[in-house]
């Protein structure tokens, strides 16, 4: 017989594998079917009773930066959370969402946010200070868009813009960034995501 | 680019072995065999025994996606696998996976099947001769613009087999091909597999619980044990090979056939003896499902049917790939709301029946009440499963009521799980996920059981737990329904109902539908094997009567 | 029983969607850039009578199921408007009259105005959005982007096939649903049954991954990522429907936003 060879699951650094672009590609269906759900649904409904405190709403805006910050963590590759983010906001745009074809401006701008934080990161660091770096930066991006087609200046005053953006950035950091990396954990341990690097 | 036929490889392993990452033991351990080029090779094993894994390691997937520890050599022509990119492989090998769902890679039936084709640069002129060629040889002809969404469990499994058909692949892997077809399309799929297999340009591996079909057809048989490890390999008429045949089959012995006909009537005996079946368990008036179809309208899939069933019945629910039976089962179990039509549940505590209302609506109940009334197994149980692990999922109930642990202790012994409790549902092969939906059921014993294919994916030992199971269930006055394919199952129901287009064609003693299926061709729906007549004829037309006595020996 | 919205069914022979998809969304594109530039009710007001003429003169969309699907656009509109209404500054201005009291917070008919435009922008989009999507499936909209933006198949292709597990996803959502159900574990009512949502969502992601992860490798295994070039089954090509298209939607762009410079000067 001849002697064992061990044969760790392909962890070619750069190059996006079939398996890599699906798996990406689905967390952004999943999200942006969640997002045109919470947009037909709920918000809709929620919006009225929130208009008196605007920025209140934004403390569950988290969630629409999920993708950006549970792709790259699975996957590991450079461009996962622009790319997942993105078709995020596409499928919630061919769903019909209140936000349109705009959701695809929201969600370039936020997924660049957390591109950006892994990049810097060499995409070398996947960890926990990674994730709600990301988070935080993706919400900035969410921020900024928002207050510059939806809040603009000469409506709104600075105060209301800046705590858009403050509450914006907390729910990125909680939601996103640690929300998201507990999930990577627990899916990880219900025993799917066996074709990517683990961690440890 | 062109479409010629690729040259069929050789297939060689040589002490082959692989054990997945988290677990302790290798699954496959030591296979060393060569198959010709344009040969068939059959795979035997018992559920859980690595044949699915054997599939994905000619496919590359092990050791290239998933991790874990390989051995010794597998090539499928000049390509030794571990070197090979699965892409690469891809090239050459056409695999058709045991689960249909995950392989649909577009939206829409035509372009599924040109995708195969597409990647291999096929012409645009041959691709549109070939599709609907495909798509004909699995009995799909005329679906090319249907939503690959829409197709039930079946059809979906003919469209994945068409896709890996259609590029004609010098290496074909079939795992479990058959599993989800109703017995024309089961028909229809060994008939190619035949032709293809004279043609003797496909090198073919296939994977297959129903013995009876492939035997003739193979050229070299290989068999697996419970660990994985190569019990057999040889040519299938030799003596050795009938001895490691029933060395894995351990049970009962005998025909399949031989065996469930000895049980149908044991079983009618002790039906007799039992009082008649009792009070109405469930009565479903009118029931219609219907579904949005492609152009804003809605579909038909279940016409208004009856039924009545009685506590300690049991009812074969058969029809062909998209006559309605999920739909059904799901309308009964309240998850579907049919589109017109009353569904009611008489629980056996007198509470729950009164004069006025003789029954509850299972889509009205309360979760917690639904477990002691209601069972139901899904046709493809991975979507089912509510636990994070084995043992999780069997445990899994309202706080009120949970199994003792000795209770799910047994319930996973019964369906041969043990070993297995921490590990995730996920990670289960086909035949491990449905037994453990059936481990789940069978620690609570519901006063009604609905199960969606129970049989389909099992060996015959595994099978035999299951009708054991539902036996133990009869006794005590449970009523079930099943929905299956196999009619092998029919002679130990009490009654047959039979779909076709969503209507009922046929609802009678099991005996009367055999005699007779309400079916064209009628014949494929027949016992085979049995001595209800005409199956002998199915029998000696496809060269059965040959194979049948490596069965028989004891 | 899947809570996701059916495809809209449109008339293949229109002239929206007999062009190409690439050239709804390169018009989207003007359009969507447009509404967000322009700052005055009139140049919003263009954009969103546009979209609806082409709506219902050229799209073949089927006006009746539109309705219930714009209806959270127009409450998203409505909700807009009042809201930069009543953040405005104009509201300060105690010499206009109130149309509307809310404790601190006063809407005058300026402010309204003004917050219509937001309103109107979302409506905009909102149409823009229909027209660009709905005249065609998603392997048709891919073909397009590989076709003629020479977008990477695998990109473009791999994406294609993690939309069509969108309706196993909601399937699965259902599915995890009644299983719950079956077993005991969900709650009856209302409230209690939100509790059981993020354990669903899980189970749902799950189970998604669980698909994507097959199908990626199902995908190579059907010869996907070879490196041989890939052949068309359906080629799309342009012709002059697609340049009237473009040049219409880009004039329609320009007089929007004159039409807004021209108001707001
Ligand atoms: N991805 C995986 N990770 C860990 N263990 C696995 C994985 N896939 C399968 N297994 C385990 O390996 C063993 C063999 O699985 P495999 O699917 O190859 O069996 P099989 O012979 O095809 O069974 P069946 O007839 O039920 O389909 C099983 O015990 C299964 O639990
Ligand atoms: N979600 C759905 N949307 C649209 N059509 C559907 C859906 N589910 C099933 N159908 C259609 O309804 C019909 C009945 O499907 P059903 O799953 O009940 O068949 P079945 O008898 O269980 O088939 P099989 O033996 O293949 O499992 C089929 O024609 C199928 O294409
Ligand atoms: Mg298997
Ligand atoms: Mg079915």
């Amino acid at each position: 017989m001849s002697g064992a060879t061990n044969v760790i699951a392909a962890r070619s650094a750069e190059r996006w594998r079939t398996i890599d672009i699906v798996v990406a590609a689905i967390v952004g269906v999943v999200f942006g079917v969640v997002f045109w759900f919470w947009g037909a649904y709920v918000w809709s409904g929620l919006d009225p009773v929130f208009q008196a405190v605007k920025p209140a709403e934004y403390i569950i805006s988290g969630v629409w930066l999920m993708p950006a910050v549970v792709a790259p963590l699975i996957i590991r590759k450079p461009g996962a959370a622009l790319f997942a983010e993105l078709v995020a906001a596409i499928v919630s745009a061919i769903l019909g969402g209140p936000w349109g074809l705009d959701v695809i401006l929201s969600g370039f701008v936020q997924g660049a946010g957390a591109e950006l934080i892994f990049a810097f990161g060499m995409y070398r660091s996947w960890g926990l200070i990674a994730a709600v770096l990301a988070g935080a930066a993706a919400a900035v991006g969410e921020a900024v868009h928002d207050i510059v087609i939806y809040y603009p200046s000469d409506q709104f005053g600075p105060q209301f813009q800046l705590a858009i953006a403050v509450v914006d950035v907390v729910s990125g950091v909680l939601i996103a960034g640690l929300g998201g990396w507990l999930l990577v954990r627990a899916v990880r341990r219900a025993g799917v995501l066996q074709s990517f690097p683990q961690p440890g | 680019m062109s479409a010629a036929p690729e040259t069929p490889p050789r297939v060689r392993a040589g002490g082959f072995g692989w054990t997945y990452r988290d677990r302790a033991r290798p699954v496959l351990d030591g296979l060393s065999f060569e198959v010709e080029p344009g040969q068939v090779l059959l795979v035997l094993g018992p559920s859980g025994s690595g044949k699915s894994t054997l599939a994905r390691a000619l496919a590359g997937i092990v050791p290239h996606a998933l991790g874990g520890t390989w051995r010794g050599h597998l090539s499928v022509g000049e390509l030794e696998v571990p070197a090979t990119p699965p892409a690469v492989l891809g090239e050459r090998v056409g695999i058709v996976f045991q689960d249909p769902d995950s392989q649909m890679v577009m939206p829409g039936v035509a372009d599924e099947v040109a995708f195969g084709l597409e990647n291999r640069g096929w012409p645009r002129a041959e691709m549109l001769s070939r599709v609907p060629e495909a798509l004909a040889a699995v009995g799909l002809a005329g679906f090319e613009e249907r939503a690959t969404a829409t197709l039930s469990g079946g059809e979906r499994q003919r469209l994945a087999l068409a896709g890996v058909l259609a590029p004609a692949p010098g290496l074909l892997v079939l795992d479990e091909p058959t599993a989800n077809l109703d017995p024309v399309g089961m028909e229809a799929i060994f008939g190619h597999l035949a032709r293809l297999a004279e043609g003797r340009r496909h090198t073919i591996v296939v994977i297959e619980h129903r013995l009876e079909r492939v035997w003739p057809l193979a050229d070299l048989v290989l068999v697996l044990d419970g660990q994985g490890r190569q019990t057999w390999f040889g040519v299938p008429a030799e003596e050795a090979a009938r001895k490691a045949l029933l060395a894995l089959d351990g049970s009962r012995g005998g025909s399949d056939a031989a065996v469930l006909a000895a049980d149908a009537a044991a079983d009618h005996a002790m039906l007799a003896a039992a009082a008649a079946p009792g009070r109405d368990v469930l009565i479903a008036a009118g029931v219609a499902v219907d579904y949005p179809d492609e152009r804003g309208g809605r579909r038909l899939a279940l016409a208004g049917l009856d039924l009545r069933l009685r506590a300690g019945e049991r009812i074969g629910l058969v029809g062909p790939n998209g006559s309605g039976k999920s739909s059904l089962l799901g309308a009964l179990a309240g998850l579907i709301r049919p589109a017109a039509g009353t569904v009611l549940i008489v629980g056996s505590s007198g509470a729950s029946a009164s004069a006025s209302a003789p029954g509850l609506d299972p889509a009205r109940l309360g979760s917690a009440r639904l477990p002691a009334l209601l069972g139901l197994a899904f046709q493809d149980p991975e979507i089912g499963f509510v636990g994070r692990t084995v043992w999780a999922e069997v445990a899994a109930g309202p706080a009120a009521d949970r199994p003792d642990e000795a209770a799910i202790r047994a319930a996973l012994e019964r369906f041969g799980l043990r070993g297995l409790d921490e590990a995730s549902p996920f990670q289960l092969s086909q035949g491990e996920q449905r037994r453990l939906s059936l481990a789940a059921l069978a620690v609570r014993r519901p006063q009604l059981l609905l199960l969606d294919e129970p049989t389909f994916g099992l060996d015959r030992a595994n099978a035999e737990a299951v009708l054991d199971l539902l036996d133990e269930g009869r006794a005590e006055g449970q009523a079930q329904l099943l929905a299956t394919h196999d009619p092998r199952l029919l002679p130990r129901c009490d009654r047959v109902l039979a779909l076709d287009g969503g209507r009922c064609v046929f609802d009678g003693p099991p005996q009367a539908f055999l005699a007779r299926p309400p079916y064209v061709p009628p014949d494929p729906w027949r016992l085979i094997g049995s001595d209800t007549g005409p199956a002998q004829v199915v029998l000696g037309t496809t060269g059965l009567a040959a194979a049948e006595p490596a069965f028989a020996e004891r | 029983m899947s809570f996701l919205p059916a495809p809209l069914a449109v008339r293949s022979d229109a002239p929206l969607a007999r062009a190409l998809p690439v050239t709804r969304v390169a018009v989207g594109g003007a359009w969507l850039l447009a509404a967000a530039i322009i700052t005055s009710t009139a140049g919003e007001l263009v954009l969103c009578l546009a979209a609806l003429i082409v709506l219902v003169t050229a799209s073949g969309i089927p006006l009746r199921p539109l309705p219930r699907r714009l209806f959270p656009v127009a409450l998203a509109a409505l909700a807009l408007t009042v809201t930069a209404g009543l953040g405005n500054q104009a509201d300060a201005d105690l010499t206009q009259p109130a149309l509307l009291v809310l404790g601190p917070l006063r809407l005058t008919w300026p402010g309204l105005l003004a917050g219509l435009v937001l309103g109107l922008r979302v409506a905009a989009i909102a149409l823009t959005s229909v027209l660009v999507f709905a005249p065609s499936d998603t392997t048709t909209l891919a073909d397009s982007l590989v076709q003629q933006w020479h977008l990477p198949d695998r990109i473009a292709y791999g994406t294609v096939a993690a939309i069509g597990l969108a309706p196993l996803v909601a399937a699965d959502w259902n599915a995890s649903g009644a299983a719950r159900r079956l077993r005991g574990l969900e709650p009856r009512w209302l409230p209690g049954r939100l509790t059981t949502v993020p354990d669903r969502l899980f189970v749902v992601l799950v189970a998604a991954l669980r698909r994507a992860e097959r199908l990626g490798l199902a995908m190579d295994a059907r010869g996907f990522d070879s490196g041989l070039p890939r052949s068309r089954f359906r080629p799309l090509q342009g012709g002059w429907i697609d340049i009237l298209i473009a040049l219409i939607g880009l004039a329609v762009a320009i007089g929007a936003l004159a039409v807004g410079a021209g108001v707001a000067a």
